[in-house]
């Protein structure tokens, strides 16, 4: 009995599988290109042929070859294994800023949201008051207020992501405050805190989970643009949009690969996380909208 | 000529599961029945029995993944089901109408009342723009709404649910189908919009000669509007007859249950296991679909049972029904 | 006598709708509940009897009168005051769809009202949520199951085991069968008349179904429009009712007998809006018998038959004929 149960086990996951995937093809490929890239950041130490900092002087700008996939940037180092490593980066930015934005931003949404009146007005329109302002400059600013690096960018990230988890959130309590189940929560005599967090919060996380992958993107995209910006991760940091800053001179003279790998990897991934994120939201919200 | 006759009925759902398996639900099992001008049928039974969706596969509006794998739907001596798509469009909304539910959601929140009535005339009929408002105004008026021609300018958002489903009347009767089938028309009504909706109905059909289906799980809707009574269980009809007969002399355990029911003849105390599992309709059992809640089922039902009864008359579908 | 478990005294309740406009739900309702006595009250769509419900149970803030629940005065209690009142007040909803949280399993929703109100260690409590799963005549192997998972009568159940697991003196019960199925309906009435007998709570049931009403109610109000046109003993209203809406409704309600076919009063006329109400009897639009006195003042609410009970007509006592002007 448990042998053919073990047996079925990963028959029945690999069924689940082709199952999401057939439900949404979007998310199966989404998740596919994430998991290519977090095998690389993972396994970086043994796919890098080379030392993604180490600088081979002779061989700068030199073209795609057997030795050097990717080709030798400005610096003399070998693009492919810079490539890689940048997607250690990526995630490294990505994760922990996502986490911050929501850390921030649930808690916030669910207060609001369920408080409502003057709170809720006064704490919107300070965020609406925020959008006016490009995200790009804001972000510019901060970082270059606070200094360069790796911890500002993430954090300023993480910041500017807020905004968007509260609305989310605040959006999912809205439509459940006056619900049955949150009226009843309140007969049976649940303090304001547990309605929030035992009965609120689970409900209205899955709309906030479906803009975490889309966020990741967006995280990706934004440290890469300020990095190309000059501003946060510098050289020789192989961190994508350093990259890409520093391969942007080098087109012109035709030594596109410093430019265009790092640049194709960004635009991969950002897709990725967007891809899955909207193929999760389809397959997350009809089966949930289902029942009586 | 038999105005409609079901015969053979089979409505499935087939879809795929998370785990990409092919899943079957049986919605429908060999419905069968007919009607006659000039009178209503109810149709009763509870959640999922499949009585929404017979009337859907009459007016052959299934969409994926529902759809008709057997049986045949004779409407004026026309085979329904292998009617070509044009065919039956043709025929929807000019000799056979649907009053759907839930009357407030299903008006176009954008458009007059009037408006929406004259479109659904002039999908059938060649007249112009200034004929249609006239006939519009014509069926508000006949379906009781007091000043139709300023009712005809109003939003639906504007209405009552009682005005609401006068509105869905008017609008299902304005090409003179031979045909209505009313799907729960007063439920969320008032009780006294009720009666008057009813009134409204089942006056309709005795002065125009119409048929009418009326979908419905109030008993007492059954007992006072409708002539016949078909009780649906799992997709199948169980018993059927004319109302009088059925309600007061029922002979299908569910029936006999459903009728104990309800609260004019429930005894509180009396022990009595009323209702059970709703049928599961991926695996319904061998033979009789209701042996799982059947108080008298024993080893015989694992076959299909029998109809019981004079052909035309009151049947019933069991092994063991009660004696008329 | 006993002294009632719950007193309600010109209760008022009205909804700010912007613009200085004010939706007048509740107007003046009094009546009263003893323990161990069912009372039921009835309307149609915008008569406010769900909002007396939630009123009365502090869920909602009461515009006038007064609320006496077990001889205090819970009217002007703000919402953390209220919450000691909560075990011994209790509600079942209408749809037990929304009403549970679908990602706490039936054991979990069971248990917690325990978990606020009684102090209880785990095991205590599991044992407890197990025993009101077996006496609201819930299979065990469901306690484990999620509201998604059940039927609309096991998680009507449930709602119930909710609502007595603190022993409460009044539970207020809004339409609990109107979202079941009929056949569903009839096993949780009885599991409600068995929870009345073994309890001795006073029960608040709200409904439109007048079926049900007559079997479950010892007493009933009418309400139209946010007032109470009549109260009366369950049978009175039943077979002699005396108030023209009243009347009205009782012989629109459709028996399942088919030979039973009482003549009906057919009302026509507009329902007034809750926005802007007339200042005479709000029945007075669509009334058979109106005449212009009933529609200058409001006809108060007069006590009949020896206070046993009240109707607010002017014409009550004037002899029925078939014609009345």
């Amino acid at each position: 009995m448990s042998a053919a149960t073990a047996a079925s086990l990963p028959a029945r996951l690999g069924r689940r599988l082709v199952g999401l995937a057939r439900r949404s093809p979007t998310m199966a490929i989404g998740a596919a290109i994430i998991l290519v890239f977090a095998l690389l950041a993972i396994f970086h130490g043994t796919v890098m042929p080379h030392d993604p900092v180490r600088a081979y002087p002779s061989e700068v700008l030199k073209p795609p070859s057997a030795r050097f996939w990717f080709g030798t940037d400005g610096n003399g180092m070998d693009v492919f294994s810079r490539v890689i490593y940048g997607s250690l980066y990526a995630f490294g930015i990505a994760v922990p800023s996502v986490a911050i934005g929501l850390a921030l931003g649930v808690p916030i949404g669910l207060w609001t949201g369920y408080k409502g009146g003057l709170l809720d007005e006064t704490t919107m329109r300070v965020f609406d008051a925020l959008r006016v302002f490009p995200i790009i400059i804001l972000a510019l600013a901060i970082v270059a207020a606070t200094g360069q690096s790796l911890a500002n960018v993430i954090f300023v990230i993480g910041l500017i992501d807020a905004p968007i988890f509260v609305r989310v959130v605040r959006a999912e309590v809205l439509a459940l405050r006056s619900s049955n189940f949150v009226e009843a929560a309140r007969a049976l005599g649940n303090p304001t805190w547990r309605i929030l967090f035992v009965h609120l919060l689970p409900n209205a996380l899955r709309g906030a989970i479906a803009q975490t992958s889309v966020r990741a993107a967006w995280a990706v995209r934004i440290s890469a643009t300020l990095a190309f910006l000059g501003v946060g991760i510098q050289q020789p940091t192989p961190e994508w949009g350093a990259m890409i800053r520093q391969g942007a001179e080098f087109i012109v003279t035709g030594q596109w690969w410093v430019a265009i790998f790092p640049g194709c990897a960004l635009i991969l991934l950002v897709l990725g996380f967007n891809m899955f994120g909207d193929g999760a939201q389809d397959v997350l919200d009809p089966q949930r909208k289902s029942g009586k | 000529m038999t105005l409609l006759s079901v015969e053979d009925l089979h409505t499935h759902f087939v879809s795929r599961s998370l785990d990409n398996e092919v899943r079957v639900a049986r919605a429908l099992n060999g419905v069968g029945f007919s009607l006659e001008r000039g009178r209503i049928l109810g149709l009763v039974g509870e959640t999922g029995a499949g009585k929404s969706l017979t009337a859907l596969s009459i007016m052959g509006l299934l969409r994926p993944p529902a759809r008709i794998v057997a049986g045949r739907i004779a409407f004026e001596g026309q085979d329904l089901v292998s009617l070509p798509p044009e065919r039956l469009n043709a025929l929807r909304g000019d000799r056979l109408a649907l009053i759907v539910q839930n009357p407030r959601a299903s008006l176009d929140p954008l458009a007059r009342i009037g408006e929406q009535l004259a479109r659904a005339h002039r999908a059938h009929r060649r007249v112009d723009a200034a004929a249609a408002r006239r006939r519009a105004v014509e069926m508000l008026a006949a379906v009781g709404l007091p000043d139709p021609e300023r009712r005809a300018r109003a939003w639906p958002h504007e209405l009552s649910g009682g005005m609401a489903q006068r509105v869905l009347i008017a609008m299902a009767l304005i090409n003179e189908p031979q045909l209505v089938i009313a799907d729960e028309p007063t439920t969320g009504l008032d009780v006294t919009v009720q009666a008057q909706i009813l009134d409204l109905i089942q006056g309709m059909v005795r002065a125009r000669g119409l048929g009418a289906i009326v979908i419905t799980h109030d008993l007492g809707v059954v007992a006072h509007y409708c002539d016949d009574v078909a009780v649906m269980y799992a997709g199948g009809i169980v018993e059927q007859g004319a109302t009088r007969d059925v309600l007061s002399r029922p002979r299908h355990p569910y029936t006999i249950n459903l009728v104990d029911s309800t609260p004019e003849r429930l005894v509180i105390g009396s022990g009595r296991v009323f209702g059970g599992a709703p049928p599961n309709l991926f695996a319904l059992p061998e033979g009789c679909h209701y042996r799982l809640r059947c108080p008298r089922a024993d080893a015989a039902c694992a076959v299909p049972p029998p109809w019981s009864g004079a052909a035309g008359g009151h049947l019933a579908r069991c092994h063991r029904p009660e004696a008329p | 006598m006993t002294s009632p478990i719950l007193a309600v005294e010109g209760l008022s309740k009205h909804f700010a709708m912007g613009r200085g406009q004010k939706v007048h739900a509740v107007n003046d309702v009094g009546f009263s509940i003893r323990p161990g006595q069912t009372v039921g009250l009835v309307g149609e769509s915008g008569s406010g009897k769900s909002t007396i419900g939630r009123t009365v149970l502090r869920l909602l803030q009461p515009t006038g009168g007064r609320i006496l629940f077990d001889g205090q005065d819970i009217t002007a209690l703000s919402e953390a005051e209220c919450m000691p009142l909560r075990p011994r007040m209790q509600m079942v909803f209408q749809d037990p769809w929304s009403a549970l949280n679908p990602r706490h399993s039936a054991r979990r929703l069971i248990e917690e009202p325990l978990l606020l109100h009684a102090r209880l260690g785990k095991a205590e409590r599991r044992e407890r949520a197990e025993a009101l799963a077996e006496r609201v005549h819930l299979d065990r192997a469901m306690l484990d199951r999620l509201p998604g998972e059940l039927s609309g009568g096991q998680l009507q159940r449930v709602c119930v085991a909710r609502a007595i697991a603190t022993d409460p003196k009044l539970i207020v019960l809004d339409e609990p069968t109107s979202s079941l199925d009929l056949s569903v309906r009839a096993g949780i009435l009885e599991l409600l008349a068995e929870i009345r007998a073994t309890t001795g709570a006073g029960m608040l049931f709200i409904t439109h179904d007048l079926g049900t009403l007559r079997l479950i109610s010892d007493e009933v109000v009418v309400l139209y429009l946010g007032s109470v046109m009549e109260r009366a003993p369950t049978r009175r209203i039943f077979e002699e009712p005396e108030h023209p809406y009243t009347r009205a409704l009782i012989s629109a309600h459709l028996s399942p007998d088919p030979s039973h076919r009482p003549e009906r009063i057919r009302l026509e006329g507009e329902i007034p809006s809750p926005i802007s109400l007339p200042p005479g009897c709000p029945f007075a639009s669509r009334c058979p018998d109106a005449r212009d006195a009933c529609r200058a003042t409001r006809p108060p609410l007069v006590s009949r038959h020896g206070g046993s009970a009240e109707a607010a007509c002017i014409r009550i006592d004037e002899p029925r004929t078939g014609a009345r002007a």
